[in-house]
């Protein structure tokens, strides 16, 4: 187990030697919970703008994240662009506010994780 | 506004230790607009030896292909700008024969096979791992050059290798064969001399009976067909040394 930290400190110091990504992990994680302030009481077109923004962080969160060794935040983060995509423009949002939310959360919670990974 | 140049960001570092020496000083155009990525790629690449240029937008990176010969292109599909499938196809629309490899999040079988239709040669996606980065890199690189385009171009002239057809600016030139190769191998050695030996071996086979003044006569005629067609190019003697195709500067055609 030791051992295992240890592989996984080298890795994230080798894909980033100056020590800067986790400086975009904070920043991301203070604009998803931007994003997440007073979202579902928007109307539907600033809605739909909004998931649009939320849609895009994930999207690059999830492509960079799990390049620099953060795959719990890749995968999180891979997760939550689908919900969004996966919506329909109609479609009824009581319907699908649960999982996105969801989502949302299991996202903020693994970039606290990948946050705390990296201090360690 | 600040030019192309400006934007630009350059790596380079040597490093000859690799066992890639022969690919090292190649230059290699990052496109994407995720700074921590294309520092990461970039990093990669400078230690393999490679000079990495770095843009953000499409618009930019037609500019810099336009200006320099890159040994690869790196383009990620979601540019700020526009779609990267659209910079794919607008590259190879302009004649650019260097490898691309399309990097990106988009994991779908029709997103992979539409890339590879527009002109990509190959397809990462993301997250990756570095050491795929470097072997995709590599292999590209390591294509011979027949199988990284067969349309080359100096100004208005294109050689098309395919129809062994010569166009100059959009109209078939209609050439003889060893004028067509003549052409070819002084496109392909654009603002290069070409000694008058290389020109003999490529275009006479051993067996040939090569007369002293046949390659001239060959260069002449080219010379004059090219002038005819209004090509925006001509061919240069650097006397005792070989020749040379050369773009006309604008108003000397």
């Amino acid at each position: 187990m030791a051992a295992e930290k240890d592989r996984a400190r080298i890795d994230l110091a080798l894909l980033d030697p100056d020590g800067t990504f986790p400086a975009r992990l904070a920043g991301d994680r203070d604009a998803l919970a931007g994003y997440a302030d007073g979202l579902w009481a928007l109307e539907a077109e600033a809605l739909r703008e909004r998931l649009r923004e939320i849609a895009t962080l994930a999207h690059r969160l999830a492509g960079a994240a799990g390049t620099f060794g953060y795959h719990g935040v890749g995968d999180a983060a891979l997760a939550l662009e689908e919900q969004i995509l996966d919506r329909q423009p109609g479609e009824d949002p009581s319907v699908w506010r649960a999982p996105v939310r969801l989502a949302m959360d299991a996202l903020a919670n693994a970039l606290e994780e990948g946050l705390a990974r990296a201090k360690r | 506004m600040m030019n192309v140049a400006g934007r630009l960001s350059n790596g380079t570092m040597a490093d000859e230790s690799n066992g890639l020496s022969g690919m090292a000083q190649a230059r290699i155009l990052v496109v994407d607009d995720d700074r921590d990525l294309t520092g990461l790629v970039r990093r990669e690449l400078v230690a393999l030896g490679f000079t990495v240029d770095a843009v953000e937008f499409a618009d930019d990176a037609l500019l810099a292909a336009r200006d320099t010969a890159y040994a690869l292109m790196i383009v990620d599909l979601g540019l700020p700008d526009r779609d990267g499938l659209e910079l794919v196809r607008d590259l190879r629309g302009r004649l650019i024969e260097a490898p691309i490899l399309v990097l990106t999040a988009r994991n779908r079988v029709e997103d992979r096979v539409s890339g590879l239709a527009c002109g990509a040669d190959d397809y990462l996606v993301k997250p990756f791992a570095v050491p795929e980065l470097r072997a995709r890199v590599t292999a590209l690189l390591r294509r011979p050059s027949r199988m990284k385009g067969n349309h080359l171009s100096v100004a208005n002239i294109v050689v098309d290798r395919d129809s062994l057809e010569a166009i100059v600016d959009g109209d078939s030139l209609p050439l003889p064969l060893k004028q067509f190769q003549l052409l070819e191998l002084l496109v392909r050695r654009k603002n290069h001399v070409t000694p008058k030996r290389m020109i003999e071996e490529a275009l006479y086979g051993y067996n040939d009976e090569v007369s002293t003044n046949s390659i001239e006569a060959q260069i002449y005629k080219l010379r004059q067909a090219l002038r005819t067609a209004g090509a925006a190019a001509t061919i240069e003697t650097r006397r005792g040394i070989g020749y040379r195709l050369v773009e006309l500067k604008p108003g000397t055609a």
